[in-house]
């Protein structure tokens, strides 16, 4: 517990807009600001958030295919934001990535077999009996047959290309994968194959996930932990059950509120939100989400509020529903909210 | 296929028959004789030889040299901008000026000629590679090879250098063709190949002056000289079919 097995603290990415050539100030896309979370071995921890909230720069960043700006990522303990490449290549090992797009994540002119060795040759030479003798373990594990090995991409369907990108990430036993909205681009009946696959290995195998979604569905069926994004921040950060139970920031409750729910008799709440997602380049000053936050209070607008550890293991940045201890604000009101709270303004706290 | 074969069948272009000098075809002759009495069917398919030969040439140099450079500028974002703007210097200078001016430093040989057509021809192939490696730089799969651990030659190799393949066919085709354009034209103007050596723009320059007497004699060359060119951006046009994926899926 005490050495988690990935830890990322103050995590940030700022992407400068043109050149800053002569100009004093550069504008910066604030793509992931100041970002901390961790995750234990054979958790699955769910990031969720709208297009555009830095998900998948996130997942980038801990695969190191950008350089952040700031922060650290740790694994075992050891930064791999600092790293040089040759060390790098060593704890690129442990974690893998499947990625969204099952389509162009695979090289089209090669094989099944050849694409999912591929890591593995990269670190050991393989004849040619032991890469096919891998590639059928490999198939058999993700639950295709291994004669699937000598097709190409192209010949193959949504799933079982989706099915490669994860027996690819498999091959190397990494002890984390992260998964970049690895269903969004698959048919639902896919996806919920390829979710359970996920489940099972990593029941067998151990292996703990950061599990990139926009879908809260699917959030529910695979989080173990949840981390919800607004702009680049991490606003709630919360088990899976707690989350859905009981959201705190208000901006998970519009969230979880807008998220299909396949039960007709139910009653949609009108937009619990109004208006577009800030530009992250020029966010608002304060909580991100003071422009369309139903709470907002004066102190939104000013301060950014941290990400406050409440009692239940929860932590949230709000300065209304978890206050941080340090200023006095009135309590929380967590306990009595209701769905409906959502469109009336709560009673102004005063500080 | 013709051309490699030229030896067994055509007769010796060099051999000169001072009495049979602009004579129209016959059994003998086929394309008739030229102003010194040479066999012109047997040098318009030697011709073909150095024709080829230098096109095949220029263009294996040209893309090369051109993929190398393309491939280096489209991965290093500082080596991009140096070399590119060299690129740009090269390709301003005209092809026909920068071979006469190499070959009159080094005197004519078809190697030299080789070198001054593929000089002006790489920026084009390089600017085309360079596009197609940074298309393909950013394609995720080979953001999961990075992630795979591979290293750099390995990427550049596996993943990126392949898809620039088909492009640098077409490519080189086209390079191909106009070579053999412009090597006709250089050795029309006496700066190509030597003029012992039959070449088609040898040819149709000796027997210029004869066009109203003998005609085929510059006829000959100069519509081999057209069909190849065509047969030869045609093969470029059939060699992207094969090589595009999708085309071949559609098969």
């Amino acid at each position: 517990m005490n050495c988690p097995l990935l830890k990322v603290e103050n995590l940030t990415k700022h992407y400068p807009l043109g050149a800053g050539f002569l100009k004093k100030t550069i504008p910066v896309i604030r793509a992931v600001d100041d970002v901390s979370f961790s995750v234990e071995a054979g958790e699955t921890l769910c990031i969720v958030g709208e297009s555009g909230c830095g998900k998948s720069t996130v997942a980038r960043l801990l695969m190191r295919l950008v350089d952040p700006t700031s922060g650290r990522v740790l694994i075992d303990g050891t930064d791999i934001a600092g790293l040089k490449k040759h060390d790098l290549r060593a704890y690129r090992r442990r974690m893998q990535m499947v990625f969204q797009d099952p389509y162009s994540s695979l090289n089209p002119r090669l094989t099944a077999g050849l694409i999912i060795t591929e890591p593995v040759e990269n670190y050991v030479r393989l004849t040619r009996k032991q890469r096919e003798a891998l590639a059928a373990d490999l198939l058999q594990k993700v639950g295709m047959s291994p004669e699937m090995m000598h097709r190409h991409p192209s010949e193959l369907s949504g799933g079982q290309r989706q099915r490669l990108g994860i027996a690819r990430a498999l091959s190397l036993q990494p002890s984390l994968i992260i998964a970049d909205e690895a269903v969004s681009a698959l048919d639902v009946s896919v996806q919920a194959q390829i979710l359970n696959l996920l489940m099972d290995l990593q029941q067998q195998m151990g292996i703990a996930f950061v599990f990139i979604s926009h879908d809260l569905g699917v959030v529910e069926h695979i989080g173990h932990r949840v981390a919800v994004m607004y702009l680049g921040r991490i606003v709630e950060l919360s088990s899976c059950e707690a989350l859905f139970a009981k959201p705190v920031h208000p901006y998970t409750e519009a969230l979880l509120a807008a998220a299909p729910v396949p039960d007709p008799t139910r009653v949609r709440l009108e937009a619990p939100v109004e208006g577009e997602v800030p530009s992250p380049i020029n966010p608002p000053t304060g909580c991100a989400f003071h422009p369309r936050c139903p709470l907002a209070v004066e102190r939104c607008r000013i301060d950014v509020p941290p990400l406050v550890p409440m009692a239940d293991g929860r932590a949230v940045a709000c300065h209304v529903r978890a206050p941080a201890s340090d200023i006095p604000v009135q309590p929380a009101v967590a306990d009595d909210h209701s769905p409906a709270d959502v469109l009336e303004p709560h009673p102004s706290p005063t500080h | 296929m013709l051309a490699l074969a030229a030896p067994i069948y055509a007769g010796d272009p060099a051999n000169m028959d001072p009495f049979k000098r602009l004579q129209p075809p016959s059994a003998e002759m086929w394309f008739g004789s030229d102003n010194l009495g040479r066999d012109v069917f047997a040098r318009t398919i030697f011709g073909a030889r150095i024709s080829l030969m230098v096109g095949l040439m220029s263009a294996a140099c040209a893309a090369l040299a051109g993929a190398l450079i393309g491939i280096i500028a489209g991965y290093s974002r500082s080596f991009d901008n140096v070399v590119m703007r060299v690129m740009d210097g090269l390709m301003s200078i005209p092809t026909i000026l920068l071979a006469i001016a190499l070959i009159s430093l080094t005197g004519p040989g078809i190697g030299i000629l080789v070198v001054a057509i593929a000089i002006p021809e790489t920026p084009a192939v390089a600017r085309l590679v360079r596009s197609v490696v940074l298309g393909v730089r950013e394609r995720p799969y080979v953001e999961a090879a990075i992630c795979g651990g591979a290293r750099l030659p390995k990427v550049l190799w596996r993943h990126i250098l392949p898809s620039t393949i088909p492009p640098l066919m077409v490519q080189g085709a086209t390079v191909c063709a106009s070579a053999i354009l412009t090597e006709a034209g250089l050795s029309f103007l006496g700066v190509g190949v030597p003029p012992e050596i039959p070449s088609w723009g040898n040819m149709i320059a000796s027997s210029r002056l004869y066009l109203a007497i003998a005609p085929l004699t510059i006829f000959a060359p100069g519509i081999c000289l057209a069909v190849t060119v065509l047969a030869v951006n045609l093969l470029g046009d059939g060699l992207r079919d094969l090589f595009d994926p999708r085309a071949k899926r559609r098969r």
